[in-house]
């Protein structure tokens, strides 16, 4: 740490002969100027000293009859005036500096973490809405600010964390189940239907149920009313609205239609490969440099996309992103199915997008294929069969007791 | 006169270096000595090393003597040392 002090503020290294370098020594230190690193040589001693000190010793030197001469100038000070002519120099070292601080106050980062069910564009469309993008002022934004933001406009969002470090920004979230419509027990509500659907079971808890098994409903109509009269035969009786509620299950056709082609095309990968590069520069308009390496002369190929932003794993990643282009060549194959392979094939999309499209708390119980051939392709008609809960409860809107008027269904 | 400060120095605990300007000598291991309340250097070779002290004559013999910082009241001696002795 002195050594540090003892740099920035320049010393001399200084041979000092004399008939009493003792005498010397004494009224240096008197005088209050530290002396290190004192070495005896054959003539008499050399010692470090700083650049003030050494300005007090020219009269100790005097006064004892010693001569000094200076063997080693060290410390910044000496750097500095060996370089005060060089103006390109002192220039380059302001611009790396200024650079240095202008780059490093834009956010070149941002990272979310901990979204599951939210998808990352989402939350990076609405980050860029409030102006945090690649590229914003780090001063213009204020973390507690975006927080706050985020929690309010995503309602799934239960928890969100924002910090900067350097130039990245990283947003924790933490989501909440979807949560459902909460109604009041007390609020009167009817329950409609939220979809099409041929009534399996109806479980009334409260209300009046307006259909029966194996009645066909579409989406919106009434199932169950909240509004009852309290003597049915005799038209204009009083009307009690109730919070009605009820387990509706319905069987629901999903048709799926499509064809698989007979003939399609394989890749065959020939195991030659090809890179290229680039760079992408952030901070002018995302502006992509192609490195001169690599490049492909393949007629068909598969393409394999890498990004990876400089310094990124760090708290200050550059505005620089590197772009590797990994192509593999393959020749393409025509072939054709037989048309079992053709029907094989078709039972696993319709599985597939099944899993993807359904899900999971409905039943699936039935499901038909029909295959029909054509001299080029399958055509595949399927059926799925869903067992499901169709319900939903919709408040009712009482009308105030001074304007007593029939609710309008 | 000089008895007196020193039972009085004694009676207060105060440490005599301070009350006394007596030199305290601090040796690290063998390579390093630190003399504190010293009043000059009288001979510095690389071998021997004669300082004056309140108490009269020090002498400091080894190998490689070399003084690591000279301040107003404080030397730091370091080399390989033989003998710290009163003369």
């Amino acid at each position: 740490m002195l050594g540090i002090w003892q740099f920035t503020k320049g010393y001399v290294r200084l041979a000092v002969t004399g008939f009493s370098v003792e005498r010397f020594l004494n009224m240096a230190a008197y005088r209050g100027v530290y002396l290190w690193d004192v070495e005896r040589t054959p003539k008499g001693v050399e010692l470090n000293v700083s650049i003030n000190g050494f300005k007090k010793l020219k009269g100790c030197a005097r006064k004892t009859k010693c001569r000094t001469k200076i063997i080693q100038k060290n410390g910044l000070p000496f750097i500095l005036h060996r370089y005060r002519k060089r103006k390109l120099l002192v220039g380059g070292i302001l611009f790396f500096l200024t650079g240095l601080f202008v780059l490093s106050s834009f956010i070149w980062r941002i990272e979310i973490e901990g979204n599951d069910f939210l998808h990352q564009d989402t939350v990076m469309a609405f980050l860029e809405e409030q102006g945090l993008r690649t590229g914003a002022l780090k001063f213009r934004l204020d973390d507690r600010e975006l927080q706050r933001a985020i929690l309010n406009n995503f309602p799934e969002v239960s928890w969100a964390d924002v910090h900067t470090r350097g130039t990245r920004t990283t947003i924790l979230i933490a989501e909440a189940l979807p949560s459902q419509e909460l109604l009041d027990r007390q609020s009167p509500t009817h329950v409609i239907a939220t979809s099409e659907g041929l009534i399996t079971a109806i479980v009334t808890g409260a209300g009046a149920p307006m259909v029966r098994q194996n009645d066909v409903v579409r989406p919106g109509d009434m199932l169950v009313s909240g509004i009852l009269e309290l003597e049915p035969d005799t038209p204009g009786t009083a009307l009690v609205y109730v919070h009605a509620y009820a387990e509706i299950w319905a069987r629901r056709y999903h048709p799926i239609e499509f064809s698989v082609p007979f003939a399609y095309e394989e890749k065959i990968f020939t195991g030659r490969t090809a890179n290229s590069h680039s760079l992408q520069l952030l901070f002018v308009g995302n502006r992509r440099i192609t490195l001169p390496s690599g490049g492909n002369s393949f007629n068909s190929y598969d393409r394999i996309t890498t990004r990876h932003q400089i310094g990124a794993s760090g708290n200050y990643p550059l505005p620089f992103v590197l772009i590797t282009e990994h192509y593999m060549e393959f020749t393409p194959q025509p072939r054709t199915r037989t048309p079992e392979e053709a029907r094989d094939l078709a039972e696993r999309l319709i599985t597939s997008r099944i899993i993807r499209e359904f899900d999971f708390g409905i039943d699936i119980v039935g499901r038909q294929v029909e295959f029909q051939e054509t001299p080029d392709a399958l055509i595949v008609t399927a059926l799925i069969t869903t067992h499901e809960r169709i319900d939903k409860q919709v408040p009712i809107t009482v009308p105030t007791p001074e304007q007593p008027q029939p609710p309008a269904q | 006169m000089f008895r007196i400060k020193e039972k009085m120095a004694g009676a207060l605990s105060v440490p005599k270096e301070i009350a006394l300007d007596m030199p305290l000598v601090m040796a690290t291991g063998r390579g390093e000595v630190s003399i504190e309340n010293y009043k000059n250097i009288l001979e510095f070779t690389d071998t021997r090393l004669r300082i004056g002290t309140k108490e009269g004559l020090m002498i400091i013999e080894g190998e490689m003597l070399k003084l690591r910082q000279i301040t107003t009241e404080n030397l730091l001696i370091s080399g390989r040392i033989a003998e710290i002795k009163y003369a």
